[in-house]
C-alpha cells in the first residue's frame, strides 16, 4: 500500500471524533444526562428533544465506519514491528473492530427509544440507559486495543523504531485511565457514576487525548515507512545499474 | 554501540539520568496527574458532604491503613536497598527484591482483609460517595500494586540470571516507588483527614 | 541492618515511618483542633513524603534536572491543589 492511501486513511480519526461528538452535541448530551434521572424524566428528554437525539444517534452510528479504518490502518503499522509473526496486530484489530459495536450498538438504543418517544417511560428508560452503560462503561475493547499497541510499541527489536517507546508507555497509561469506567454500573451518582469526574470526564478527555497520540504515532509511521521504501527501491536501481 | 553512548554496565556505580528510560517517565507522571485528579475527588467529597464523610471514614480501620503504609514503605526501602547493591552496595539484591515482593503481598492480604470487614458491616461501593471513593480509589490502587508485584518478580528474575539488565530493574523500582508514592498521598486523605 | 539504616535510603525510611507515625496521632487524636489547618498539615506532610521518595528512592535528586524539576512541580501542585480545595470549598 503506497503512502498516499495511508495518509488519507489518517484523517479517519479525527473524523471518528468530529462525527461521534457532532452526534453527542447534536442529542444534546454534553454534559451526559444525570445517571440518576427518572424514567419520566427520561421519557421527557425523548419527547422535547426527539429530533436531536434521532440525529445524535445516526452520527454516533456513522462515526463506527471511521473507526474501522483506523484500526486498520494502526494493524498495518504494528505488523511493520512484528513481520510475518504477528500477535498484537491481530490484538489491535480484533478489539479496534469489536469497538465499533460499543458505538453502534448503544446508537441504536437511544434511536429506538425516539423512534416512538410517547411509549411507556419505563420502556424508554430502559433502552436509554442500556445505551449510556455501554457507551460509556463498554471500555474493555479500547483497553485491550491500548494494551496490544503498547506491548507492541515496547516490544520493538528493530534498530529504527517504528513508533518511539514513550508512546508505547502512553498507551498502556492511557489503558490504566479508561480502567474506571465499567465500573458506572454499581452507581447512579457521584464520582463514579456515568456523568461522574472519574467514569466520563477523566476518560473524555484522555478519549481525545488518545486519538491524538495515534494521531501523531501514524503520522510518524508512515513517513518512515515511506523514506524506508524509497531507500529501498534506490538500492535497487543501484544494483541494477551496476549489473548493467 | 558507538563513542557517545554510555556502556550499559549494570556495575555501574552511578544512578542513571534518567532511571529505566525517558519513556517510562511519561508513564509515571501520568499516573501519578490521573491519581492528582482522584485526590482532588476525595477533598471535594469532604467539603461536599462532610456529614458522610466523617461517619463513613470513622468506620474503616485506621491501623490497618498505617500497618500498610508501613508496609510499602518498607518495601520501597527494600527495593532500593536492592538496586543499590546491584551498584556494589552491601547485601544481596534478589533477597532485596524478594523482601519487597513479601511486603507487596502482605499488603495484598492486609487489604483483603480489610475490603472483607467493610463488606461485611455492610458498607459496599453503593452506600454512599465517600464509600464509592474508598473502592475506587484503593481498587485501583490495587491494580497497580498488582501490576507491580509482576514488575518485581521479574526483576527478581532477571537479577539472578547472567544477563541483568539495568533499565528494567531500575524502572521497575521507579514503577514499585510509584505505587507507594500514591498510597503515601491516598492514606492520609481517605483514613485521617478530619471532617467537621 | 544497621548498615542498611545508615544509607541515604535507610535514612529516608526512618524519616517516612517517623512522618506516617506523626500523621497517623494527628489524624486519630485529632491533635489541632482546627479541623482544617489539620488537613492542610496532614496534606503537607504527605506531599514533603512524596518528595523524599522521589528524591531519594527513585534517585531523582542524581537524575537530570529536567526530570527533577518536573517533579518539584508536581509536588507544588498538589500541594497548593489540594490544600487550596479544603479552603475554598
Amino acid at each position: 500500500m503506497t503512502a498516499g492511501i495511508q495518509r488519507a486513511c489518517l484523517w479517519s480519526g479525527p473524523l471518528f471524533v468530529a462525527v461521534f461528538f457532532g452526534g453527542i452535541l447534536a442529542a444534546g448530551w454534553l454534559p451526559p444526562p444525570a445517571a440518576d434521572m427518572s424514567a419520566d424524566e427520561i421519557a421527557q428528554m425523548y419527547r422535547s428533544h426527539v429530533d436531536g437525539i434521532r440525529t445524535g444517534a445516526l452520527l454516533i452510528a456513522m462515526a463506527g465506519f471511521f473507526q474501522g479504518v483506523w484500526a486498520a490502518l494502526m494493524s498495518r503499522q504494528l505488523k511493520r514491528i512484528e513481520g510475518d509473526r504477528p500477535l498484537f496486530t491481530y490484538m489491535q484489530l480484533g478489539a479496534g473492530c469489536v469497538g465499533i459495536l460499543v458505538v453502534v450498538f448503544p446508537s441504536f438504543a437511544f434511536a429506538a427509544a425516539a423512534y416512538d418517544p410517547g411509549r411507556d417511560p419505563e420502556i424508554t428508560a430502559a433502552l436509554h440507559q442500556f445505551g449510556f452503560l455501554c457507551l460509556v462503561g463498554m471500555g474493555f475493547p479500547a483497553i485491550l486495543q491500548c494494551v496490544a499497541v503498547g506491548m507492541a510499541v515496547l516490544s520493538d527489536p528493530r534498530e529504527n523504531k517504528v513508533f518511539p517507546r514513550w508512546t508505547g508507555y502512553a498507551n498502556l497509561w492511557v489503558a490504566f485511565a479508561f480502567g474506571p469506567g465499567p465500573f458506572i454500573l454499581y452507581f447512579h451518582t457521584g464520582a463514579v457514576a456515568w456523568n461522574g469526574f472519574a467514569t466520563f470526564w477523566i476518560p473524555a478527555n484522555v478519549f481525545g487525548a488518545w486519538f491524538g497520540l495515534w494521531f501523531y504515532m501514524l503520522r510518524r509511521a508512515i513517513e518512515s515507512e515511506a523514506a524506508e521504501d524509497a531507500m529501498a527501491e534506490l538500492s535497487d536501481v543501484e544494483l541494477q545499474v551496476r549489473r548493467g | 554501540m558507538t563513542l557517545t553512548q554510555t556502556p550499559r554496565d549494570a556495575r555501574s556505580n552511578r544512578p542513571a539520568a534518567f532511571p529505566g528510560e525517558p519513556g517510562l517517565w511519561f508513564f509515571l507522571f501520568a499516573d501519578m496527574t490521573l491519581f492528582a485528579c482522584l485526590f482532588g475527588v476525595v477533598v471535594y467529597i469532604r467539603d461536599d458532604q462532610p456529614e458522610v464523610f466523617a461517619p463513613s471514614q470513622a468506620a474503616l480501620s485506621q491501623t490497618l491503613g498505617l500497618v500498610n503504609t508501613l508496609l510499602l514503605l518498607t518495601g520501597s526501602l527494600l527495593v532500593a536497598l536492592g538496586v543499590n547493591a546491584l551498584r556494589g552496595g552491601p547485601g544481596r539484591v534478589d533477597r532485596m527484591f524478594a523482601g519487597g515482593i513479601a511486603c507487596g503481598a502482605a499488603f495484598l492480604g492486609v487489604k483483603v482483609l480489610e475490603w472483607g470487614h467493610a463488606i461485611a458491616d455492610g458498607h459496599t461501593a453503593s452506600t454512599n460517595d465517600f464509600f464509592s471513593a474508598y473502592y475506587m480509589l484503593t481498587g485501583i490502587h490495587l491494580a497497580h500494586v498488582t501490576i507491580g508485584l509482576g514488575v518485581l518478580i521479574a526483576m527478581y528474575r532477571n537479577v539472578r540470571s547472567p544477563n541483568v539488565r539495568r533499565n528494567l530493574v531500575e524502572g521497575g523500582a521507579c514503577y514499585w516507588h510509584l505505587v507507594d508514592l500514591l498510597w503515601v498521598v491516598l492514606f492520609p486523605l481517605v483514613y485521617l483527614m478530619p471532617a467537621g | 541492618m544497621t548498615t542498611a539504616l545508615r544509607t541515604p535510603a535507610g535514612i529516608s525510611w526512618l524519616v517516612l515511618v517517623g512522618l506516617s507515625l506523626l500523621s497517623y496521632w494527628v489524624g486519630t487524636d485529632h491533635g489541632l483542633d482546627n479541623k482544617d489547618a489539620a488537613c492542610a498539615a496532614l496534606i503537607a506532610v504527605a506531599v514533603g513524603k512524596v518528595y523524599l521518595i522521589g528524591a531519594e528512592f527513585m534517585e531523582l535528586r542524581h537524575a537530570d534536572v529536567r526530570l527533577r524539576r518536573g517533579f518539584q512541580v508536581y509536588c507544588a501542585i498538589l500541594a497548593t491543589g489540594l490544600i487550596g480545595m479544603l479552603f475554598v470549598l
